[in-house]
């Protein structure tokens, strides 16, 4: 391919950042990029330019029903944060690999060795699973769902589905219990479908309350509960 | 005075969040996904937080759709697509990287992606390029209880509109054919039947004519 200069590529690159090149121009695009900052900047520019471009579409309303299936749809897929692919898993195939390579196996042998070790100190120190409180519904919102998840380091979230979304001059409320005394933990708002995740502040360990509540409360929360329960738990 | 115990996921520092001091001192937070911003908001999704996907859907689902439907012409089409690019965000939301680009930058190049994908897998080539860029003239948008942030997006919209608008209508038409289908030059130049060079000066003096207009 012939050394390309600046001039002949610069007038490419407006059609490059639009995608519109073809694949032989594209091509020699590409690799003058490698080496010339001028066009890296001119490019960047027109990437821009091409990102505002569906600011000027002709704007199309989504049907309601749309977010409805989204949000179902994410509900039977509720796998959500799947495990990534485990890095050990890969690293462990790719021994696997090398080992059916012979001259590689003595050293494989005490690698192996050396792995088993890792992975027993590593087992060792496997930490203690989350801790999680389930709540109940109460008759004023028989779909809700609560859980507590207290996390090994302390901290702690609050996650709800299925709660009746509020007006706007009221929120939830969530109450931590200890003889009598009820304090307030989190004060919070649901989406259209009734969830939310929120973080629990809490004076103490959270596994040092025996009980715990959600109210209807004014916005901004009360000193104490006021409305009705919606969920609970009596440890 | 009480030794507050604070309890707090990682992203907490990224949230705004508003504190309520009680006669008790105790700090209690208060999140309100519409006051997040779209980072946050990923990093939500990430977690699986759906009130965090729902907002994220309420803010770029017309965009979305938008050039879904510039692409594919078709309604239900387009909303198939719609729906799989959000079902995409709430399983990718820990892929993604705010270094390679803004969250809304992220949808709309994924969509044209998948939009444009779809159009070739259909080997769909109609005779007829009924397309075209949007009305000009302001849409009337309901103003209250918008963000700051929704009302910067419809004036940044109503500018790009208008830069556009601007252009001659032969590159107007280049221009739609090379971004919502996905053409090159010279599948620009067959469609079009012009000369292959008269199509390339089009895209590139469009393309000059937006940068000066739109740069900041
Ligand atoms: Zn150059």
């Amino acid at each position: 391919m012939p050394n390309q200069t600046h001039d002949d590529i610069t007038d490419l690159i407006p059609a490059y950042a639009l995608g519109a090149l073809d694949a032989d121009e594209a091509a020699q695009v590409e690799q003058h990029l490698t080496t010339c900052a001028r066009c890296q900047a001119d490019l960047a520019a027109y990437e821009a330019v091409t990102d505002m471009l569906p600011q000027a579409a002709q704007k199309i309303e989504p049907s309601p029903a749309l977010k409805k299936r989204l949000l179902a749809q994410i509900q039977t897929t509720n796998t959500a944060v799947p495990p990534a692919p485990s890095r050990w898993q890969t690293w462990i195939d790719n021994l696997h690999q090398l080992w059916r390579t012979p001259r590689w196996q003595p050293v494989l042998a005490l690698a192996a060795v050396a792995v088993l070790i890792a992975a027993f100190i590593l087992w060792q120190q496997a930490p203690p699973a989350p801790q999680q409180i389930e709540l109940t519904a109460t008759n004023a919102a028989p779909d809700a769902e609560g859980v507590i998840e207290i996390a090994t380091n302390g901290r702690a979230t609050l996650t709800v589905n299925g709660l009746p979304p509020l007006a706007a001059e009221q929120q939830y409320q969530l109450w931590l219990i200890e003889d009598g005394q009820r304090a307030s933990g989190a004060i919070f708002s649901v989406s259209d479908t009734g969830a939310a995740t929120v973080t629990i502040t809490a004076e103490r360990p959270l596994a040092t309350y025996s009980a715990f509540g959600i109210t209807i409360e004014p916005a901004g929360g009360s000193p104490g509960p006021t409305g009705e329960r919606v969920l609970g738990h009596n440890l | 005075m009480i030794q507050s115990h604070v309890f707090g996921e990682a992203f907490l520092s990224t949230i705004q969040y508003r504190t309520v001091l009680t006669a008790k001192d105790e700090y209690q937070v208060c999140v309100d996904v519409k006051q997040l911003d779209d980072l946050t908001l990923m990093r939500l999704i990430a977690q699986g937080n759906e009130a965090a996907l729902s907002e994220l859907y309420d803010r770029y689902s017309r965009l979305v759709l938008s050039i879904a439907y510039g692409v594919v012409q078709n309604r239900q089409t387009a909303e198939e697509v719609t729906l799989d690019i959000f079902t995409r965000a709430w399983e990718k939301a820990a892929t993604y990287d705010p270094q390679q680009a803004k969250v809304s930058t992220w949808l709309v190049r994924m969509t044209r992606n998948r939009a444009i994908d779809w159009l070739r897998r259909e080997k769909i080539r109609p005779f007829q390029h009924s397309i075209s860029w949007g009305d000009v003239t302001p849409e009337a948008v309901a103003t209250e209880n918008q963000t700051e942030t929704a009302v910067q997006s419809n004036l940044q919209q109503q500018r790009v509109r208008t830069a556009v608008a601007s252009l001659p209508p032969d590159q107007q038409e280049a221009l739609a054919l090379a971004y919502f289908k996905g053409y090159s030059h010279s599948e620009i130049a067959q469609v079009l039947n012009q000369p292959l060079g008269t199509v390339k000066g089009r895209i590139r003096a469009a393309m000059q004519k937006l940068r000066v207009l739109l740069e900041e």
